[in-house]
C-alpha cells in the first residue's frame, strides 16, 4: 500500500518500500498539494500558479505534465488496477478508490472533543515524527511556502491537543506514570507552560516521589529565569513551598494541621557538672546537625550572636573569622544567653519536632539544669523531653 | 636561545603609589626586575631581546572587567544593522551579506525598530523581497525580538504554539517573533551554533583583543540572551586562546557552578533593564515615557534568598544593575546577606552600576562591593542631547559618577560589556576622563588603574597581574605615547605598539 508522511520530511513509501528517495523536492510539493485538496479537483493553473510561479507558461504546462507522469510511473496501481491520480485536462485529483495512508489525513480527522480512545490517541502522537514537511522551501513559490507555514501552525496545535487529551484521559484513568511522560513530551514544546508544570509535580506527589517533585520545580524554575528572567507563578510557587514543607511521602492532596512541620529531631544530651552550659551547647550542636541551617539562621541576630558564646557552630559554619567578633561575644551575661536559648527553642519547634531524652541529669551543669526545668515549664507545643 | 625580554626607555607605570620605571626585565613569564636610568645596561648583553618603548607608556596587561566573547565573536560574522534607517536600508545590507557571506544562514544583530524610517519591524515577505534564497535571522538591539524571512521560518525549528509569534490576518506567520518564543527560538538556534564555530570566530575576534593590549577578560557567558553553551564552551577552551578568561557563568544554578569548580557566579544577571529600552528600574518616571519607572525582574524576597545562597556558598556573586532601584535591590540583598553569614570578603560586584546615589556608594563601600563599570556607555550615551538626556532628563547628569564612587573607596574595575561597546580599554581610559559631566571624571592614572589593578582585584589575581612590579606576571602593554603627558582629549587615539602575554609577544604593531 502507498504511505504518505507529511509529518517530518516528506516522504512516499510503497509497501514500506520508499520510493521518494529520487524524487524532487517538487514532486512532494505537488503531492502533498494534492493530498491537501483530496476531496476536490484542483486546477492545474493553481498548481502551476504554486508551484512554477516564475516559469513562462509552457515551461510550466511541461513541467506538470512531467511532475505528474513521473508520479504515475512511480507510483504502482492498486490491486484493483487503479491509478493513483486521476488527470483531465484541466484539473487533477486523487482517486479515491485508490487506497492510501497519509499521516496527515489522519491528523486532519482528529476532533479533540471526540477523542476518548487512548490507544488512538497514541497512534496519532506517534504520527509526529517532525514539523509538516521539515525541510521543504520552495524558492519563489511564496504562496506555496505560505501554506507549508499555515500547515505547521495547524498541526503544531494538533500535536498539543493530542498530548493535552492523553494527558487528560489518563489523569482520570489515574495511569500517572504514563501520564507523566506525555506531560514531559508537552513540556518539550510548551517549556514555560506552568499549567503543565504544576500537573507534573503533582503528579509526582501522588506517585510519591517528593524528590523529583522538587527537582521539576527546581528545573522548572532554571529554565524559567535563564530564558525568560521570570519566575514561576505565584500558584506554582505556593505548590513547591508545599512540597518543602511536606514529609518525605508527600501527598498534595493530603491536608495535615502540621503539615508546615518537618520530621523529628531525636536528640540525646548528657551533662558534664563541671563546664558551664554543655548541657544546653550540646542540645544546639545536635540541633544544628539536623536543623535547615538557612532557618536557624533566621532566628534575630541579637540572639545568635549571644548563643555564639557558648556555641561555635554559629560561628564556624558560616562566619569569616571577622576581627571584631570576638569583642562582640565575650563576657555574654546568662541572662542573655539564657533569652536568647529559649528563643532558639522557640523557633526551632515551629518548624521542628524535638524529642529530647536526658540521660544523667544529675550530673549536668547547673545552668542547663534550670534552663532544661524552664523550658519543660514553657510547654512548647512541639518539643518532648524525656528522662 | 635566551628568551629574556629587556623592555627600556618606557614610562613603566608600575600603579603602585604611582612609581614610574625607565626599565624592566622579563624572564620566562615573570617580570624579574625594574628600574630606573642606567640600572638596565647590565641586561642589555645578557637577555634575549630588547624592545625600546621610545618614551611611550608601559603598564600591566589590560583587564577587561565585563566582555561577552563568544556572543560579540560570533556577531563580528553578523550583519550590523544598526545604521539601518528603513527597509530599504536593511534589504540593501543583507542583499550585501547574501553575496559576501559563506555562512549558510544571513544573521543581522542591532535592529532599532524606533530608527527605521517605517516605524516598525519588516515582516518576512519584506525581508523575502531582499532575500529569499537563503534564511535571514535578524536580531533586535537587546535581542527582545527577532525577525525571520519565509525561508527561515522554514528553516529553523519554531515553536508555533508558543506565545510571542505574530500573525497576518490569514494566520499565517508574519515572520516577528517575541517574548516565549524569542526566547525558545533564540535558545535552540545559539545551542546548535557547533563548538568549532564559537572556537573560530573567538580564535578570530581574539586577534582584535591582543591589538587593543586586552590579556584578560571577564567572560559574562550563558544564561537568558545568550546560552549556555556559550558558558560550557569557554569553561572548556579558555586555555586554548591567547589571553587569560576569568568566566562568569550567569546562571543561579549554584550546584552547577560549584560542580565545575568556579569560584564565581552572575554576570549579566538581570536585576533591571537598560535605559536605550526604558526597562532599567528607576525612582522616577522616565522623561520620554512619563508614568514608567522600568522594572525589576526579581522580588526582593527571591533575590535576597539567591544572594544569600551564594554567600553561604563562598561564591562571589556579579549583579547587573542599571537604574537606582536595582542598585538599592541588590545593596538590600547584600545587606541581608552579610549580616545572615557574616561571609565578607568575597568581594561581590555590581555590574555598570549607572545609576547609584551617594547612599547607595557608602552602603556598597561598607559592604566591600566592587563596581564593575563600563565608562564607554557615557562616550556613547552620555551628555546632553545624547540617549541618556532623552530618557533621564536632566538626571543624565548622574550617570556613571566615577569620581565620587573612586573617593568613597570602592573599587571601580572597568569593562567594555563588548559588544555593546567596542573591546578597547584605552576608549575606556578616555571615557573615564572625559565623563561629559565634568564633577564625574577621573584623573588618567585612576583611569588606568580601573583597566588594570583594580580588574585584578576584581577577579582576586591582584596578587598576580595588574601591575608591573618584580615577581608579576609579564602582562604588558606598550603604548605609542606618554599617555600622561598626551592631551586628554588625544587619549583615543593612543595605540598598543606591543602586547606581551606571560613574557610572550604576541602583537607587534611594525609586523602586522
Amino acid at each position: 500500500m502507498l504511505t504518505i508522511n507529511m509529518l517530518g520530511k516528506g516522504a512516499m513509501l510503497y509497501d514500506n518500500e520508499c520510493i521518494s528517495e529520487k524524487l524532487s523536492s517538487k514532486l512532494i510539493a505537488l503531492v502533498c498539494l494534492l493530498v491537501l485538496n483530496r476531496n476536490r479537483n484542483m486546477s492545474k493553473e493553481k498548481m502551476i500558479s504554486l508551484l512554477w510561479p516564475d516559469s513562462d507558461d509552457e515551461a510550466a504546462k511541461s513541467n506538470l505534465r512531467f511532475n505528474l507522469w513521473t508520479i504515475k510511473k512511480t507510483v504502482p496501481q492498486s490491486d484493483d488496477g487503479e491509478d493513483f491520480l486521476i488527470s483531465g485536462k484541466d484539473f487533477c485529483r486523487i482517486n479515491e478508490k485508490y487506497p492510501y495512508h497519509c499521516d496527515k489525513t489522519m491528523l486532519d480527522c482528529f476532533k479533540a472533543s471526540q477523542a476518548e480512545n487512548i490507544e488512538e490517541l497514541l497512534e496519532l502522537k506517534d504520527l509526529f515524527k517532525g514539523d509538516f514537511l521539515e525541510g521543504l522551501y520552495l524558492r519563489n513559490c511564496n504562496e506555496f511556502n505560505e501554506m507549508i507555514l499555515f500547515e505547521r501552525v495547524v498541526c503544531q496545535n494538533k500535536q498539543v491537543e493530542i498530548l493535552e487529551k492523553l494527558i487528560s484521559l489518563y489523569d482520570e484513568q489515574e495511569r500517572f506514570e504514563e501520564e507523566l511522560q506525555i506531560l514531559n513530551e508537552v513540556a518539550a514544546i510548551e517549556p514555560y507552560d506552568e499549567h503543565f508544570a504544576s500537573q507534573a509535580i503533582r503528579i509526582y506527589g501522588k506517585l510519591g516521589n517528593r524528590t523529583a517533585a522538587i527537582n521539576y520545580y527546581k528545573n522548572f524554575e532554571i529554565v524559567l529565569r535563564r530564558n525568560l528572567n521570570t519566575s514561576p507563578n505565584n500558584e506554582l510557587k505556593l505548590l513547591y513551598k508545599e512540597l518543602l514543607e511536606s514529609s518525605c511521602s508527600f501527598k498534595p492532596e493530603q491536608s495535615s494541621k502540621d503539615k508546615s512541620l518537618k520530621d523529628q529531631i531525636n536528640i540525646k544530651i548528657c551533662g558534664l557538672k563541671d563546664v558551664e552550659y554543655y548541657g544546653i551547647a550540646d542540645l544546639m550542636d545536635q540541633i544544628f546537625c539536623n536543623a535547615e541551617k538557612k532557618y536557624l539562621f533566621d532566628l534575630d541576630q541579637q540572639f545568635i550572636n549571644d548563643l555564639r558564646f557558648i556555641y561555635s557552630g554559629f560561628l564556624l559554619e558560616y562566619e569569616n573569622p571577622a576581627a571584631d567578633l570576638p569583642e562582640r561575644i565575650c563576657n555574654v551575661p546568662p541572662v542573655r544567653i539564657a533569652l536568647a536559648f529559649h528563643k532558639l527553642m522557640e523557633h526551632v519547634s515551629e518548624r521542628y519536632p524535638i524529642q529530647i531524652q536526658i540521660s544523667d541529669f544529675e550530673n549536668m551543669d547547673q545552668i542547663s539544669q534550670s534552663l532544661i526545668c524552664h523550658m519543660e515549664k514553657k510547654e512548647y507545643k512541639n518539643i518532648k523531653i524525656l528522662y | 636561545m635566551n628568551n629574556d625580554i629587556l623592555i627600556m626607555n618606557g614610562k613603566c607605570l608600575s600603579m603602585t603609589n604611582q612609581n614610574q620605571y625607565d626599565w624592566l626585565v622579563i624572564h620566562n613569564d615573570l617580570i624579574v626586575d625594574v628600574g630606573m636610568g642606567e640600572g638596565c645596561k647590565k641586561y642589555i648583553e645578557k637577555v634575549g631581546l630588547v624592545l625600546d618603548a621610545k618614551g611611550g607608556t608601559v603598564l600591566p596587561g589590560f583587564i577587561d572587567s565585563h566582555f561577552h566573547v563568544v556572543q560579540a565573536a560570533i556577531n563580528t560574522t553578523s550583519v550590523d544593522l544598526s545604521q539601518a534607517r528603513s527597509f530599504d536600508d536593511i534589504g540593501e545590507l543583507i542583499l550585501n551579506a547574501s553575496k559576501n557571506m559563506n555562512d549558510s544562514v544571513i544573521r543581522g544583530i542591532r535592529l532599532d525598530e524606533q530608527n527605521l524610517r517605517e516605524n516598525k519591524l519588516p515582516d518576512r515577505t519584506e525581508l523575502d523581497k531582499y532575500c529569499n534564497g537563503l534564511p535571514v535571522f535578524l536580531n533586535t538591539v537587546e535581542y527582545q525580538k527577532s525577525v525571520l524571512n519565509t525561508y527561515a521560518l522554514l528553516y529553523y525549528k519554531i515553536p508555533f504554539t508558543l506565545q510571542g509569534i505574530e500573525f497576518d490576518e490569514n494566520q499565517v506567520p508574519t515572520g516577528i517573533i517575541t517574548h516565549y518564543a524569542n526566547a525558545f527560538l533564540r535558545e535552540n538556534i545559539l545551542r546548535n551554533i557547533p563548538n568549532s564555530r564559537r572556537l573560530e570566530a573567538v580564535n578570530s575576534f581574539s586577534k582584535t583583543l591582543i591589538e587593543k593590549g586586552i590579556t584578560t577578560i571577564n567572560a559574562m557567558e550563558g544564561g537568558r540572551l545568550y546560552s549556555d553553551k556559550d558558558a560550557e564552551f569557554v569553561y572548556e577552551y579558555a586555555d586554548q586562546l591567547p589571553f587569560d578568561i576569568a568566566l562568569f557563568y550567569q546562571t543561579m544554578d549554584i550546584s552547577k557552578v560549584k560542580e565545575m569548580n568556579l569560584k564565581r557566579i552572575g554576570g549579566s544577571f538581570y536585576l533591571d533593564g537598560t535605559f536605550g529600552s526604558r526597562t532599567a528600574a528607576l525612582s522616577f518616571d522616565y522623561q520620554d515615557s512619563p508614568g514608567n519607572r522600568g522594572g525589576l525582574n526579581f522580588s526582593q524576597e527571591e533575590l535576597n534568598d539567591f544572594v544569600l545562597d551564594c554567600y553561604i556558598n563562598r561564591l562571589q556573586l556579579a549583579l547587573y544593575t542599571i537604574g537606582d532601584r536595582a542598585i538599592e535591590q541588590a545593596l538590600n540583598a547584600h545587606e541581608y546577606a552579610l549580616e545572615r553569614t557574616g561571609n565578607a570578603g568575597l568581594r561581590h560586584r555590581l555590574e555598570h552600576v549607572e545609576l547609584p546615589s551617594g547612599k547607595h556608594i557608602k552602603r556598597a563601600k561598607e559592604l566591600g562591593l566592587v563596581f564593575s563599570m563600563s565608562p564607554t556607555y557615557e562616550n556613547i550615551w552620555g551628555g546632553p542631547g545624547k540617549m541618556n538626556w532623552e530618557r533621564l532628563g536632566e538626571r543624565y547628569q548622574m550617570t556613571n559618577p566615577f569620581r565620587e564612587i573612586i573617593s568613597e573607596g570602592v573599587v571601580v574595575c572597568g569593562g567594555s560589556d563588548c559588544d555593546v561597546t567596542p573591546a578597547d580599554p584605552l576608549l575606556g581610559i578616555y571615557s573615564a576622563v572625559n565623563h561629559p559631566v565634568e564633577k564625574h571624571r577621573v584623573d588618567i592614572y585612576d583611569a588606568i588603574k580601573m583597566f588594570t589593578c583594580n580588574g585584578a582585584y576584581g577577579i582576586f589575581e591582584e596578587d598576580r597581574k595588574g601591575y608591573l612590579e618584580a615577581g608579576k606576571l609579564a602582562d604588558i602593554v606598550i603604548l605609542d605615547k606618554d599617555i600622561l603627558k598626551v592631551k586628554k582629549e588625544k587619549i583615543k587615539d593612543i595605540k598598543v605598539n606591543y602586547t606581551i602575554k606571560s613574557g610572550n609577544i604576541i602583537f607587534d604593531r611594525s609586523k602586522r
